[in-house]
């Protein structure tokens, strides 16, 4: 198995650290120095090359042909969605949720307002349910949009649910349920001989 | 300056190239819009079928063998491609099928050391379908199948075919025409072994294949044969088609085509046309 030729783009962050561990249990070579600022790592015979890139960078780099591989998580694939890229396995690492969270545990009455950094993911969750929203977007620190009067709802990912809890806030809906996804080039997938190993490797 | 002007000629006489190609074949131009109803064209299909639409049925004579030039629209990357689209108009058959595939040999083998870099990737969502159902999946998750793989998702076509369907997820991955009969055999006996014997058989001696019905094509109206061309180490297609039944003002059109995108072509045959040109 020759991975020479083979480049894997991770998005910074849980979803690094959730791969660092995949790599190391399939007994590869991890690229990465701890202590480097490196986010561009050459492939050699011994273990593929790696992109460090943002989540929201890891889609287009793929589809581009930049990298054969990606690491990012399913929320970022759905509220920025592709059509240029396989969706190839659930890497069962990086568990998250998108929640709709209040300041009681109570389903909105009526119209409301809610902040949320997921627009297109929390449009279709409200249409589902056909309740009327106004969105609000927001790129960080939702957890203030209820406590300043901007919104009474959020819709944010948590993890452990303590920053919810520091600002008095409860979940009152999971939206969805995400966790890191491998994503591939459909190109490179369907044609490149040193992806035969992975793919192997997936359906074993 | 001089090379980017020299690089823009290039890129049009390739173009010019492949449009000639066509003619030589009998193909008729059809000129469509770029936008239409405050949409950018994504396709040809559509626009070619639409003007089509507009004369009376009894003066069509088909097959009709028909391309469209200019670029189109790729809402997720924000930007334009120039492509030609080509189209054989009829009864979108087997024969279809193989003509659509020997126009496209034809071509790629103008550029010897293009074909030697070029994979195509068959699929066939009639199988796919045929696959499925031999496996008893319900109709609707067939159908749920088929939208998941059309959008790249791979991880939720597995997961509703979850234990049911084994030999159909055999199928959905790439794999040599051998191995992609042996697995059909097991699910599909009756399937048309003769006609996907030809179709491998024109192409396998201009270039490698690979059989993966999780490639289903970009677009809703493809319902048999669907393909693409890559090239080695370009993450881009050169060309996407299949065979299609498109409902147009209320007219059925059967037919097979595909799009071919210039760029990465030429990118792939840059070369060969320096050669050729020094060699004049």
């Amino acid at each position: 198995m020759t991975f020479s030729n083979v480049t894997v783009a991770v998005a910074k962050g849980r979803i690094l650290e959730g791969t660092r561990a995949l790599w190391v249990q399939r007994g590869l070579t991890w690229p990465v120095d701890a202590e480097s600022r490196k986010l561009w790592f050459s492939p050699n015979a011994l273990r593929p090359g790696m992109l460090i890139a943002r989540a929201r960078d890891i889609p287009t780099l793929v589809a581009m042909g930049i990298a054969d591989l990606g690491v990012v998580g399913l929320d970022v694939l759905e509220e920025h969605p592709n059509s240029q890229i396989l969706q190839v396995a659930d890497l069962k690492f990086g568990a998250c949720r998108i929640v709709l969270a209040g300041r009681e545990r109570q389903w909105p009455a009526g119209p409301t307002r809610i902040a949320t950094k997921y627009q297109r993911i929390a449009q279709a969750y409200f249409s589902l349910h056909h309740h009327p929203v106004e969105l609000v977007p927001l790129s960080g620190s939702l957890e203030l949009a209820p406590v300043i009067g901007l919104a009474p709802y959020i819709v944010d990912i948590v993890d452990t649910g303590n920053t919810l809890r520091q600002h008095q806030l409860v979940e009152i809906a999971t939206v969805m349920e995400s966790s890191a996804r491998l994503i591939a080039n459909p190109s490179h997938w369907r044609t490149k001989p040193s992806l035969e190993a992975v793919r192997q490797i997936l359906t074993a | 300056m001089d090379e980017w002007l020299k690089q823009n000629r290039s890129e049009y006489e390739l173009m010019m190239m492949v449009m000639n190609q066509f003619l030589a074949q009998s193909f008729y131009p059809v000129p469509t819009a770029p936008a239409q109803s405050g949409h950018y064209r994504e396709d040809h299909t559509q626009s070619i079928l639409e003007l089509l639409s507009s004369f009376p049925e009894s003066h069509l004579s088909l097959p009709l063998k028909v391309f469209s030039l200019g670029p189109v629209y790729d809402p997720g990357h924000g930007r334009w491609a120039e492509t030609v689209d080509v189209e054989i108009l009829g009864e979108g058959g087997p024969q279809h099928e193989v003509m659509a595939i020997e126009l496209i040999m034809q071509l790629v083998s103008r550029w010897p050391n293009l074909a030697g870099q070029s994979l195509m990737v068959l699929g066939h969502l009639g199988l796919l379908d045929q696959a499925m159902a031999a496996e008893s999946v319900l109709p609707v998750v067939r159908q749920q199948v088929r939208q998941a793989l059309s959008s790249g998702h791979l991880v939720q076509a597995e997961s509703l075919l979850a234990q049911a369907s084994p030999k159909t997820r055999r199928l959905l991955l790439p794999q040599t025409y051998g191995n992609f009969v042996d697995a059909l055999g097991d699910t599909v006996p009756e399937a048309d072994f003769d006609h996907l014997s030809r179709l491998e058989g024109a192409i396998s001696q201009h270039m490698g294949t690979r059989w993966d019905l999780s490639l289903t094509g970009n677009w809703p109206y493809y319902t048999d044969l669907v393909f693409s061309l890559y090239l080695e180490n370009i993450g881009q297609p050169l060309l996407n088609g299949g065979r299609f039944l498109a409902d147009v003002q209320g007219r059925a059109w059967h037919g097979v085509g595909f799009t071919l995108y210039l760029d990465p072509l030429y990118q792939a045959v840059q070369q060969e046309m320096e050669w050729t040109s020094h060699d004049l």
